[in-house]
């Protein structure tokens, strides 16, 4: 009768460990497959085997037993057993994956002749510190372990080894000795906990598949586009045109192209694996969505078309009447008798990240129009200056020429340079600027409610709301 | 087993050195045929359904490689005095996906062994 899980008082578990004769005695042994059983917590027992043969040990069996030393003799003993030396020479594929191995063999770097390890789907921790003297091994697939950090030596399987799988780790980065592994060619680290992608990425020269889906990465680095693999792959079946070509200037012909073109001309063959990772912040959703050969085709667009963009869209939006238009000329110098004013209100923003700001002027009493705060950016002028030089008799002249706007008005305004501020800046900046100048885009919308809402419908990020 | 009829030997004498194929044939056990040449090198059993080995298998002594994959093997060994040692030949042994519970370590007298497989099995002991 069998016992309920109530009444059963211990269970001890002895996972299985192959018998250490097999090393000692197969001494021309090259391959090895044991995949798929429950081998642990070491791949060979410390010990002799206590049965040579596997029948009971009864009758013909008992000269046999009494050469086998005792157990617990052997294991106080603290022998070592090292598989290299009858392996050392001889063994090239071990293959132990699905098992549950927590300690790898001892002598296993020292396998000279080791081509290919597998040891995936086990309980290791780590990876032998003397992992990189396997100066032959071309595969290694530790996926699916407990690994966090991979020992020091091993980049010294830079040499040799050209497919490295670790998905299904505990690696928050990518250990930084893989980036010198430059005959690598395939490289998957899929479910891991991966946050950034090195630039030196690029050092990887051989990769032809780079596999990082579901991880943490937040940022693709401009090198990933460098590798020769992605130079190559990107290609448009619809047209056979190399998306690089497409796309070195121009961001929207990624989008313009279906999602069917990019998903099933690239997606299924294409190197480089990014999904399940947040790159919001880099890359537009659009994007993100017509999958990875969009998100590198983007990256590379965004590094390669160099042009600098300064421009800030100034929105104006408020009640009817209160002089948003007539503040708006009093910037861009449109109403051009107080040239004082004009020049007062010359900005220049020194930092291109903030060249995608967008800053709504939002006037909403009338009596406080020469209060408005005006701060674009530490260049500009402070609202002291502004109020110094902005009377109230201009804004009424100015008032007195103003008519409704209808709609919205759309300029462009490039302001002047005015010494007092340029003098504050660096001469590579100023150089910048004169190639890449400065422009406002102003939007003067008419005074009804339903503009004033429009930027916030319109513009949900990078929104800068000056009151 | 009916199946058995369905095997036909390469020659009434069985193969010599040719290689001996009964792979994806249900067989329970190997047909007669099989032991008859004892010069036989080559022998691909996989894929059937071998519970156990034959006592004349391990008469096979000149045999090199012999693939046993996915049978259902339980046990290598008929007694101690018959086990799988006796194959001294053997640089190939496939028992891949099978139902061992145990590598019998005599397997390691196969001096001459270059390839073991041993995946997919039930190598795991509760006591």
């Amino acid at each position: 009768m069998t016992k309920s899980p109530r009444e059963l008082q211990f269970l001890i578990i002895y996972f299985y460990q192959l018998p250490r004769e097999i090393v000692t005695g197969l001494s021309k042994l090259q391959i090895l497959h044991v995949d798929y059983n429950n081998i642990g917590p070491t791949l060979f027992s410390a010990t002799k085997s206590r049965d040579s043969f596997e029948e009971d040990f009864s009758s013909e069996d008992d000269e046999e037993e009494q050469t086998v030393p005792n157990q617990a003799i052997m294991a106080a003993s603290g022998e070592i057993f090292d598989i290299s030396t009858c392996w050392g020479s001889t063994l090239r594929h071990l293959s132990v994956s699905w098992n549950r191995i927590v300690v790898c063999p001892d002598g296993l770097s020292r396998l000279a002749s080791l081509t290919y390890l597998d040891l995936s789907h086990n309980q290791l921790r780590e990876l032998p510190d003397d992992i990189g003297n396997l100066n032959m091994l071309q595969t290694l697939i530790a996926s699916s372990n407990p690994i966090e950090a991979l020992p020091s030596t091993f980049h010294k399987l830079q040499n040799s080894l050209q497919t490295l799988h670790l998905d299904y780790n505990r690696l928050y980065f990518i250990p930084p000795q893989v980036y010198q592994l430059t005959k690598l060619v395939e490289l998957k680290l899929n479910n891991n906990l991966i946050g950034e992608i090195g630039h030196n990425i690029s050092q990887l020269t051989s990769l032809k598949v780079l596999h990082l889906n579901d991880n943490r990465v937040r940022y693709i680095p401009f090198e990933i586009t460098t590798l020769p693999v992605v130079q190559n792959a990107v290609v448009d079946v619809a047209t056979g045109i190399p998306l690089t070509d497409i796309n070195q200037h121009d961001i929207h012909s990624i989008l313009s192209m279906s999602e069917d073109t990019l998903s099933h001309s690239n997606e299924a063959s294409f190197a480089v694996h990014l999904e399940g990772n947040p790159l919001e912040d880099q890359i537009p959703r659009e994007v993100i969505k017509l999958g990875n050969a969009a998100v590198i085709s983007f990256v590379r667009s965004i590094n390669q078309s160099k042009a600098k963009w300064r421009r800030v869209k100034l929105m104006f939006v408020g009640e009817e009447n209160v002089g948003k238009s007539t503040l708006l000329r009093i910037f861009t110098s449109k109403f051009s008798s107080d040239s004082a004013i004009s020049n007062s209100a010359q900005g220049t923003n020194s930092d291109p990240g903030l060249s995608s700001t967008t800053s709504v002027l939002n006037l909403l009493g009338s009596s406080s129009v020469p209060a408005i705060p005006v701060s674009l950016s530490a260049e500009i002028p402070t609202t002291r200056d502004l109020n110094k030089k902005v009377t109230m008799r201009d804004l009424s002249n100015l008032a007195d020429k103003n008519k409704a706007t209808d709609g919205i008005k759309i300029y462009d305004w490039l302001p002047e340079m005015d010494e007092e501020i340029t003098s504050t800046l660096s001469p590579e900046l100023l150089e910048d600027l004169s190639k890449y100048p400065l422009v406002y885009s102003c939007w003067d919308f008419a005074g009804q409610d339903v503009y004033v809402l429009l930027p916030y419908m319109v513009i949900l990020t990078y929104l800068l709301i000056i009151l | 087993m009916s199946s058995e009829k369905n095997v036909n030997s390469p020659d009434s004498k069985g193969g010599g050195d040719l290689p001996v194929d009964v792979s994806n044939q249900k067989l329970t056990k190997l047909p007669n045929w099989v032991y008859n040449s004892h010069a036989l090198s080559m022998l691909n059993a996989k894929n059937n359904k071998l519970h156990r080995l034959g006592k004349k298998m391990f008469k096979l002594t000149r045999l090199t490689h012999l693939n046993l994959r996915n049978n259902n093997l339980k046990k290598l060994t008929r007694g101690s005095r018959l086990g799988i040692d006796k194959l001294t030949s053997l640089r190939y042994l496939d028992l891949g996906q099978n139902m061992l519970s145990r590598v019998p370590a005599n397997i390691a007298h196969l001096a001459r062994l270059d390839s073991l497989s041993i995946d997919h099995n039930h190598l795991t002991q509760v006591r």
